[in-house]
């Protein structure tokens, strides 16, 4: 076997880049370990872990390559840092040999020095520097789009106060998902242009919603994400109300939507009020918010789930009352499903990508009164003793922290799950593994061809084992997303997985696959 | 740009961080840029932390504008040459100065050490190398660095009590600036040479070429050292690792004055061959008619800008306006270049001299730009030396008002490092230098770029911030 670690001094490449380059190298032949990131703390641990970390990578900088590589002989080796070397060289661009006007400023400030007129700032870079460089965004005039996470609360309010004074739209930090203009910023859907106006403090949940309105045949006017914390008592929804002054401003928004996992009771009451004055229907979801909110207002409608909203919005678009996604026939799989259990198969193992379709579910869960363990659990009780071990209904937000740390989001790979999703399934007390497949710009470009295989894998095993599974999945996306809602459906269901166009109905038919 | 507008406009956007984000935006035909982003301070968070304190602060810009102003506004001028014990502040029989951060004997680079032999054996204070040795670790010579006494040395940089040395006054703002006589290349002093020869030329250049020069120099009303400097930057030098044309320029005007000032003939002679012999003979005048304007843009509160970039052939050291005489220094780097044939970067000392206080000052490598034939001698192609000079734009505060770069439209070189600038973008000056052989007394072996440490920006930008990182209004 032969180990070698390189350092590359001064060598910044961004870590999807370097997290997918991990994953595309490591499946080459005779390739056992490689880990390449940055020399952050975070990657010099994995390195050690791989018995790789050399002195030389213990003293390396965030600005130097750390590559680590475990393979069988000296030739795979040669090959593994060939390969690297065109991924990076690829990513790098042309050479900057040349002083030219062609070349990519490196900085906010020598982008606008460059050309003038930027308005929109979009930033995924590492949650340690986001807030600075979402500082010069703003300083040059721009809205942004922050997609980057880990960046600290007094971070954001002073961000959300600074855009607030200076007339700018601050989405994020941890914004996954905006539809500005048509435009999809970070991950997003292609849907139909339309009436309704959607803010959110939540991507995924801005996807479902979005996706779900295009399937009904309305469209989206704007879509604003504010980024997961912006309804805490900290930042006291500071984007969220500057979204709902646009929304009512804008002609073009006829309906608003607004949806956000379970908010702080005091800033719902901020927002309650905020939608009482507009002169628009407001739809309301806040998820599993646990004190039921009194239709307060008649313009505010609350809605319970996400498909209700969706449904709600439309509704109230389109002035029908008689608005219903395409239903689909669930009997016959569910009478296949239960016949086939054997009595020790009892539970669910839910293994989602994005967070806000993991809370539904278990909202679902919890109004049904069927118990549950989560490593986002939203009482103490539901929480997984070890999130590496699932117990008994188990639903894992596998975006979270622990999950994603070092690796990307399985929303960019989801085969981050796949592991996951075989150990489950060889658990001779699992009846039932529900997923969600979220499509669109900035997600993987064939989700559910990846889950497929690893559902086929699965099956494969379990009947060995004398079991058989079930599989469902919601399926979050459009017919005009890159990946193709129908192609995608196809390939689950050739799997024999179980496809919902909405997440809630995922998570009622996993229930019913539950019961005996 | 109102925020109520934001719906009507065309998204035009920068992308930072995940490039799938533009390429898809491009796809789907949305303006956007990518920038090809890393993470400022070389990712260390403590220092973006330094950076913020001190960025967007008016109060800091205005100092650096000030401190800008001085060294612009500074009009050096070479007025006399005279005894360094004479004129060199802070000196005694015992006092010598080297170039660079201060460095112990113990820890002295080959050539430096040379250096200190042969000026112990020129001052008289030794008879042999063995006796220099003893003498210099003895305790009883005080070392110290020529940029602490408004000196400066290219390579070794020694100065010691008798050598004549060029005195060039500010007559802007009153102060003086120092530097010996350059002794030609090959086996020198600077290179740590002090064979008989060496001695014997230092002993010539005493006792004639000083005085002969001195006398010319009275005659003159002093010479404007940043008009010769202006115009050589124009005919091919960046008066760093080129200096043909300046020096011509000065034979040009001392020559007549020479002639006037009653030199026996024979003397008058030596001095001319002397002098038109070394291309390198303006050195010892670019070096300090730069070290004389930026002394004066030294000791500005508040600002950010480098007023020092020397090494001693161990550590490299910067000394930034508003934090005065601190020196902030690491390891001195080996230098990136060509070699004169027969020598390798083995036998490279790591880089050495006070020559970098031309690049402090916006020429040397940052004059590169005006100076393309300089590549034969340092490595690369035109094309780079264009690309060198136009990246210090991206760290320096100003273009600078007297020297300009023809193919860039006559723009001012960069001019003004600012730390500040440096630790953003992660760009280090750089450096066109000289390499000298890592022992002593071989000479120059090559020349080259190079870079200082980070190190001495980190440490810097850290030592700004404790002083200056909170607003006092």
């Amino acid at each position: 076997m032969f180990a070698k670690t390189i350092v590359r001094t001064n060598a910044y490449y961004d870590s999807i880049t370097l997290m997918s380059l991990t994953s595309q190298v490591s499946e080459m032949a005779g390739v056992q370990d490689i880990m390449v990131g940055m020399g952050t703390d975070l990657n010099k641990e994995s390195l050690a872990r791989l018995d790789l970390l050399t002195e030389e990578a213990n003293a390396s900088s965030p600005n130097d390559l750390l590559i680590g590589v475990c393979v069988i002989d000296e030739e795979t080796l040669d090959a593994v840092l060939e390969e690297t070397d065109s991924i990076l060289a690829a990513k790098k661009g042309p050479s900057k040999s040349n002083v030219s006007e062609d070349e990519q400023p490196r900085s906010i400030e020598k982008a606008c020095q460059l050309s003038p007129g930027y308005n929109m700032a979009v930033i995924s870079v590492p949650g340690v520097y986001a807030a600075r460089e979402a500082r010069q965004a703003l300083r040059q005039g721009m809205h942004v789009f922050l997609f980057s996470d880990n960046v600290s609360v007094e971070d954001e309010i002073l961000l959300k106060k600074t855009a607030s004074a200076e007339d700018r739209l601050m989405m994020g930090p941890d914004c996954g998902t905006s539809i500005i203009n048509g435009v999809p910023l970070g991950f997003a859907n292609r849907v139909r242009r339309g009436s309704i106006g959607i803010v959110g403090a939540s991507g995924t949940g801005i996807q479902q919603v979005s996706t779900l309105i295009d399937c009904l045949g309305e469209g989206i006017s704007q879509a604003i994400g504010t980024g997961g914390r912006d309804l805490s008592d900290k930042v006291g929804g500071l984007t969220t109300l500057t979204a709902l002054e646009l929304l009512t401003a804008d002609d073009s928004t006829k309906i608003i939507v607004l949806i956000s996992k379970p908010p702080a009771q005091a800033v719902v009451g901020k927002i309650i009020a905020k939608a009482k004055l507009i002169n628009k229907p407001v739809v309301i979801c806040f998820l599993g918010n646990k004190t039921p909110l009194e239709s307060v207002s008649n313009n505010i409608t609350i809605c319970n789930n996400l498909e209700e909203a969706a449904i709600q919005a439309v509704g109230l678009a389109s002035g029908s009352n008689n608005i219903t996604l395409p239903d689909e026939d669930a009997c016959g799989f569910i009478k296949t499903a239960n016949s086939q259990l054997k009595d020790s198969q009892r539970y669910v193992r839910a293994l989602f990508g994005g967070g806000t379709l993991c809370e539904e579910s278990m909202m679902v869960f919890r109004n049904l009164g069927i118990s549950y363990f989560s490593n986002v659990p939203s009482v103490k009780t539901e929480a997984l003793a070890d999130v590496e071990e699932s117990k008994e209904n188990t639903f894992l937000d596998m975006g979270e922290d622990h999950f994603t740390r070092g690796r990307p989001h399985p929303m960019l790979e989801p085969s981050l799950r796949v592991p996951r999703l075989l150990k489950e399934a060889a658990d001779p007390e699992v009846a039932v593994i529900l997923f969600d497949v979220i499509l669109g710009h900035g997600s993987h470009s064939d989700p559910a061809g990846v889950m497929a295989a690893a559902v086929k894998q699965a099956k494969e095993a379990a009947a060995k084992d004398g079991r058989q599974l079930s599989f469902v999945a919601s399926l979050v996306g459009t017919q005009a997303d890159p990946q193709n809602f129908d192609q995608q459906k196809r390939i689950l269901e050739q799997e024999g997985v179980f496809v919902c166009v909405s997440n809630y109905r995922a998570a009622n038919l996993t229930a019913n696959l539950l019961k005996k | 740009m109102d925020v109520n507008n934001i719906f009507e406009q065309d998204l035009k956007i920068v992308n930072l961080g995940n490039a799938g984000f533009a390429a898809e935006l491009k796809d789907l035909g949305v303006e956007v840029t990518h920038l090809d982003w890393e993470p400022p301070s070389r990712g260390h968070v403590e220092l973006i932390d330094a950076l913020e304190a001190l960025s967007y602060r008016d109060d800091i810009d205005e100092a650096n504008k000030e401190a800008i102003e001085r060294y612009s506004s500074s009009a050096p001028v070479l007025i006399d040459v005279g005894r360094a014990i004479d004129v060199i502040p802070g000196l005694s029989r015992d006092t010598y100065l080297h170039s660079g951060p201060p460095v112990a004997w113990e820890n002295m680079a080959g050539p430096m050490k040379g250096a200190v032999i042969g000026a112990l054996m020129y001052e008289g204070r030794a008879d042999n190398p063995d006796e220099a040795e003893a003498l210099a670790k003895s305790g009883e010579i005080e070392f110290s660095p020529c940029h602490e006494h408004n000196a400066v040395g290219p390579m070794a940089g020694l100065i010691s009590p008798s050598m004549p040395v060029f005195i060039l006054e500010n007559k802007k703002y009153g102060n003086y600036a120092y530097c010996t006589f350059n002794e030609g290349l090959g086996k020198v002093l600077r290179f740590g040479a002090y064979s008989e020869e060496v001695l014997e030329r230092l002993k010539w250049i005493e006792n004639v070429l000083a005085p002969g020069l001195k006398r010319a120099i009275a005659l003159t009303d002093g010479i404007d050292m940043r008009s010769i400097i202006a115009q050589a930057l124009h005919m091919g030098d960046e008066v760093h690792n080129r200096n043909k044309a300046a020096t011509s320029l000065f034979i040009r005007i001392i020559v007549p004055y020479l002639v006037k000032a009653d030199i026996p003939n024979d003397e008058l002679v030596e001095i001319v061959e002397f002098i038109s012999s070394n291309d390198h003979f303006f050195l010892n005048l670019s070096m300090p008619t730069c070290k004389a304007m930026l002394d004066a843009a030294n000791g500005v509160k508040g600002s950010t800008v480098v007023t020092t970039m020397s090494r001693n052939g161990t550590e490299f050291g910067i000394r930034v306006s508003g934090l005065g005489d601190q020196w902030f220094t690491g390891p001195a780097e080996m230098v990136k270049g060509l070699y004169f044939p027969g020598y390798s970067e083995d036998d490279a000392n790591p880089d050495i001299g006070d020559s970098a206080i031309t690049e402090t000052a916006g020429i040397g490598c940052f004059a590169m730009a005006a100076a393309l034939p300089i590549v034969q001698f340092v490595g690369g192609t035109p094309q780079d030396a264009l690309q060198y000079t136009q990246q210090m734009y991206e760290v320096t505060i100003t273009d600078n008002n007297m020297y300009s770069i023809p193919f860039f439209d006559f723009r001012g070189t960069p001019t003004g490092i600012d730390v500040r600038k440096v630790i953003e973008k992660n760009i280090l000056p750089r450096i066109n230098t000289g390499i000298a052989h890592r022992e002593a007394g071989i000479g120059q072996i090559g020349a080259g770029l190079v870079s200082p440490p980070w190190e001495c920006f980190a440490k810097a930008i850290v030592a700004l911030a404790k002083e200056y990182g909170n607003k006092t209004d």
